[in-house]
């Protein structure tokens, strides 16, 4: 007998900022949204999103400082799967990140500056929140009917 | 945990980087090692065999990114082959094959070479 899921379900996971915490974070993702009943494709986008947020946090909001926690939240409701993302690190601005221009990135042997911009391509919306000195948060939407 | 690996072999003038598992910020510095010892010793003409590898994030983009020009510039290049479609698929979402080789299968990246 199948169980209807319940409307909304929520995941939490806390884990120091260190890259090799990646891997937890992208297994925790995995694990709650495939739980949730949610497509592998779909999942599998929500993953590297989920990433590039987790290693951007670790790089730039923590500076690599491994004694940072980052907290992951994963919800499923209404056709839509929210992951919030919450870290006490550096505070950025999203609306200052320029779309990559991949040809001229190739010929500066820029390696970065493409996290943000896969993030918007990967969800449905990607929303930025810091309150300076105490906390930032980063909403990442995903359709998933 | 991530699990990645780098191994390198020589095919007659060629290097070929096999990859495996899982490619990410954290594992990324493994390729970039790789990469670099082949500068320091003029190995300019690379094939990446994707055929083990499982996932790649912009970290793992961002290694390409940061090598193939230098390679051009000796007359090389890093050519990709045998992705799966799932990695392929983020190469794709970033316009990657307008700007890099990558052939399904490790013969046809070095047959472009011998062209």
């Amino acid at each position: 007998m199948k169980v209807k899921p319940p409307d909304e379900r929520t995941f939490e996971l806390k884990v120091k900022s260190s890259l090799e915490n990646l891997a937890v974070i992208r297994d925790f993702i995995s694990d709650s949204a495939l739980d949730s009943g949610i497509n592998k494709e779909v999942v599998d986008r929500i993953i590297l999103a989920v990433d590039e947020a987790s290693s951007n946090i670790m790089r730039h909001a923590y500076k690599d400082r491994p004694e940072g926690v980052i907290t992951v939240q994963i919800s499923v409701k209404n056709n839509e799967c929210v992951v919030t993302l919450i870290d006490n690190g550096i505070g950025f601005s999203l609306e200052k990140v320029r779309e990559p221009n991949m040809l001229s990135y190739l010929k500066e042997k820029k390696r970065g500056g493409l996290g943000i911009h896969l993030m918007k391509i990967l969800m449905d919306n990607v929303d930025y929140s810091s309150i300076d000195g105490e906390y930032n948060k980063l909403v990442l939407t995903k359709k998933i009917n | 945990m991530a699990d990645f690996n780098a191994k390198v072999r020589v095919f007659e003038d060629l290097n070929i980087i096999d990859v495996k598992g899982y490619l990410d910020a954290h594992t990324a510095p493994e390729l970039e090692n790789e990469l670099t010892n082949l500068i320091k010793s003029n190995k300019y003409k690379v094939v990446v065999n994707f055929k083990e590898l499982e996932y790649i994030s912009s970290a793992g983009l961002g290694v390409f990114m940061a090598y193939i020009e230098s390679m051009r510039e000796n007359n090389g290049d890093i050519k990709l082959a045998e992705m799966k479609p799932g990695v392929y698929s983020i190469f794709d979402l970033l316009g990657f094959p307008l700007l890099y080789d990558i052939f399904p299968s490790e013969e046809e990246a070095i047959n472009k070479f011998k062209q």
